[in-house]
């Protein structure tokens, strides 16, 4: 049943994996790359573990655990299957790396050999990501492996199932498959927006607990959520007595998915080869270019209707700074939209902290907490920009002075940034009229505090230019690296806040005046932000781009 | 040694390939040529069973690639443009896990063989990773060869080779074709397909404009003089409203 090769691949994989290891660790600098990431590893997890540990010892904590997992599991894993089988093509599952499909396809190798070796590898992988979530968010010791085991056959009944609606997909006729998905659709709907019904009629009042409780005991909701209860069952067991029964349907549920996936045999190496060649384009795509730009789904010449005025030349800024806008606005509307979400959430916090009580302090605690979430937001949004290697390369050999170059290619997102937050902070402040003077001299600091972000991953990427790796196993060095850059930066911009705090607060403590407070913290940023500059422009100035770290 | 009847390849409303027919007999070398989506690399992969036909029979040494892969398949060697490699397995592992793959028991010295002769044997515990894009594509071939297929497919193969390995490449297919196996090149370099394949095959468009061998070819053009080059043949027949000569249409 299972090529001989295909073990041998396996095994020859792992062993590859550990040998790229023990070369890391053979020289000085891989080792404390290596001993980096493992040391943040193990503080990661170690602190999941005292957490649930100490919480575990807390019956309060332990039971609001448990009701959690009773309450939005079976919800999530309802909407999981609602999209499987209404939208998913299920792509993801049938997923062959590059050098899997060039080596197994033209082989001597059948379908079922093939999807052997496939459920083989993902289940492997499911094993490890689930002690993380058996062992370590474990709150009993004593049960972590049942945990382990219902976390298994949880993803692998994810997994099976998106995977047998993949291979019906291609079986069934593309119309009648079409039919099926809208059937499912709306049965879905009706059950949902019935549960939605009976809720809203019969609860009163702003108790999100008692929404939910009654929708999950609504008919609807049981019919809809029953099967789900189930994996929570096996998940949350506090005994193996317990646990056996339900572990025992997760396991027929799972071994019946199975044989349904061979009994289908539908794996279709045309289908899998073009699934390879579009996540391998894609990955080539993150490494040169960065994620939004891979995962954008719109790559027709229709993009050239978003246009940008063209800017003067101003020195040189000008073109520079227009190709960044250009670029951004063609190419990254996912991260538009994802701006657009974080504007959302940030929204949202404020929405429900401002609404749990009356109490004034919150009123003021609210815009403050959307200001610093959407913060976090362009912090995060900025960790995932990539920067690239060859632009930088091309840029170089454009006839602009340095300085030019290094304004121009920083300016142009942090614009598009701060516009969407500072109208995002109006809006707060008409809302928040009490601190409405503070939120709008907030809002002129997003500029510079933008500029001072991208500024900084820059700097930091001119003087070690690195490129995203390709992740091969075992390569934990490539991580650490990423790892300390990222810990360098964080670190840099912690020093830059902390003298702009200490110039905010003599004016906003001791004057209560935001207008002095801003003022002292705005004039920081601009001293810090102009200061980067000629940092940038002799880092510029040295880059070489063939000595990237990351290959 | 392999055969085309019929082949045809559709998409909901786009035909990349139609109606093909061809022979490659055991000992000759055929080079594909045709213009970007004249589906060249369409009608390889169905070859390599890799994508079904929508019509037609292909097969290799007489097992048909969609009623007996396995058969078909342990015949035949299939090399793609970009060389894909198992980034963490070293060379000498890629040919360890091809010789698995073939149920090849003794397969040492024909691969230390082939390392020598494509200059790889100082690189075999290096990682893939770690070659370049020559280098790797070399691996590949030493691993297609190392199983002695009958029928070898190669698609634009002297992509990121250094002129050595050219023509220790260009050698190897001569000899593989000497000794019996029946090679399909496909390449952009008109050149290559000139200097080293014995039958030529047109494709425009999904569709055959010209089989047979090359001398054939030169001889049907208009002005044939003894100079022709392939890339006249090729621009001739390729030119907009050319008239198709595939073996279905002069039936």
């Amino acid at each position: 049943m299972f090529h001989p090769a295909l073990w041998k691949l396996i095994r020859l994989q792992w062993r590859g994996g550990f040998r790229q290891l023990g070369r890391s660790l053979r020289t000085w600098r891989g080792l404390f790359f290596v001993g980096f990431i493992v040391v943040m590893a193990l503080y990661g997890l170690g602190s999941l573990y005292i957490a649930s540990r100490i919480g575990s010892q807390s019956p309060q904590v332990s039971d609001a655990l448990i009701k959690m997992q009773n309450d939005f599991l079976p919800l999530g894993l309802f909407a999981f299957t609602f999209y499987t089988l209404v939208f998913s093509t299920g792509e993801a599952t049938v997923y062959f790396t590059a050098s899997e499909a060039a080596f197994l396809f033209p082989a001597p190798i059948t379908r079922k050999q093939l999807l052997a070796y496939l459920l083989l590898k993902s289940l492997l992988g499911i094993a490890g990501i689930s002690l993380f979530f058996g062992v370590f968010m474990s709150p009993q010791f004593a049960m972590a492996i049942p945990r382990w085991l219902a976390v298994v056959m949880t993803l692998s009944f994810l997994q099976l199932l998106t995977m047998n609606v993949s291979f019906l997909r291609q079986i069934l006729e593309e119309k009648l498959s079409l039919v099926i998905r809208r059937l499912l659709g709306l049965i879905f709907t009706i059950l949902v927006f019935v549960a939605v019904a009976q809720t809203m009629q019969s609860v009163n009042g702003n108790d999100f607990d008692a929404y939910l409780k009654f929708f999950q005991q609504s008919t609807a909701g049981k019919l809809m959520l029953a099967p789900f209860h189930v994996f929570v069952r096996a998940l949350t067991a506090p005994d193996w007595q317990t646990f056996f029964p339900y572990a025992a349907i997760l396991f027929s549920v799972d071994l019946a998915l199975l044989l349904l996936a061979f009994r289908l045999d539908a794996l279709s190496l045309e289908a899998a080869l073009a699934i390879s060649e579009k996540m391998t384009e894609r990955l080539k795509m993150i490494q040169s270019k960065g994620a939004w730009q891979a995962f954008e789904s719109k790559r027709d010449s229709s993009i050239a209707q978003r246009k940008i005025a063209q800017l003067p030349y101003w020195g040189g800024i000008g073109p520079v700074l227009w190709q960044r806008m250009t670029t951004t606005f063609r190419s990254s509307t996912r991260l538009l939209w994802v701006l657009v979400g974080a504007v959302a959430f940030a929204a949202g916090l404020v929405f429900m902290i401002a609404r749990s009580g009356p109490d004034s302090a919150r009123t003021v605690v609210a815009p403050f907490v959307g200001m610093g979430a959407m913060a976090y937001m362009s912090f995060l949004i900025c960790l995932t920009l990539q920067n690239e290697i060859e632009r930088v390369g091309y840029l170089k050999s454009l006839p602009i002075r340095p300085i030019s170059v290094v304004i121009g290619d920083m300016i142009g997102f942090p614009i598009l940034l701060s516009v969407i937050q500072s109208l995002f902070i109006v809006v707060l402040a008409c809302c928040f009229t009490r601190i409405a003077p503070w939120l709008l001299c907030g809002a002129l600091l997003t500029l510079p505090l933008n500029l001072l972000l991208f500024g900084i991953d820059k700097l930091v990427f001119y003087i070690y230019p690195t490129r995203m790796a390709k992740g091969a196993p075992g390569d934990f060095q490539n991580s650490g690296k990423q790892m300390i850059f990222m810990t360098l930066k964080m670190l840099m911009l912690g020093a830059a806040a902390f003298f702009v705090i200490m110039a905010a607060l003599p004016g906003a403590l001791a004057l209560q005046s935001p207008v002095v407070a801003v003022a002292c913290a705005g004039f920081v940023l601009v001293i810090e932000c102009g200061a980067l500059v000629p940092l940038l422009m002799i880092a510029y100035d040295r880059f070489d781009p063939s000595t990237t770290i990351v290959q | 040694m392999i055969r085309v009847e019929g082949y045809e390849k559709s998409y909901r409303n786009t035909v990349a390939v139609r109606g093909l027919t061809f022979d490659v007999a055991a000992g000759s070398v055929l080079g594909v040529v045709g213009p970007n989506g004249a589906g060249k690399t369409t009608t390889m992969r169905a070859l390599a069973g890799i994508i079904p036909p929508s019509q037609g029979r292909l097969s290799v040494e007489g097992f048909d690639i969609v009623d007996d892969p396995i058969a078909a398949k342990s015949r035949l060697a299939f090399i793609p443009d970009e060389p894909q490699l198992f980034d963490v397995l070293t060379v000498w592992e890629h040919l360890e896990f091809t010789a698995s793959v073939y149920r090849m028991t003794n397969f040492s010295d024909e691969a230390e063989r082939l390392l020598e002769k494509f200059e790889l044997t100082e690189k075999r515990n290096t990682i893939a990773q770690e070659l370049s894009r020559g280098m790797r594509q070399k691996v590949a071939i030493c691993c297609a060869y190392l199983h002695n297929p009958v029928a070898i497919i190669f698609d634009e193969p002297l992509t990121g080779l250094d002129p050595r390995g050219i023509r220790t490449l260009k050698s190897s297919i001569r000899e593989r074709a000497a000794a019996g196996a029946a090679v399909m090149v496909s390449s952009h370099l008109l050149d290559l397909i000139d200097d080293l394949c014995s039958h030529l095959l047109i494709l425009h468009r999904g569709e055959c404009l010209f089989q047979g061998t090359i001398a054939e070819a030169k001889s049907r053009m208009e002005t044939a003089g003894t100079d022709t080059s392939l890339e006249d043949i090729f621009f001739q027949f390729t030119e907009p409203g050319t008239e198709v000569v595939s073996d279905a249409t002069k039936e």
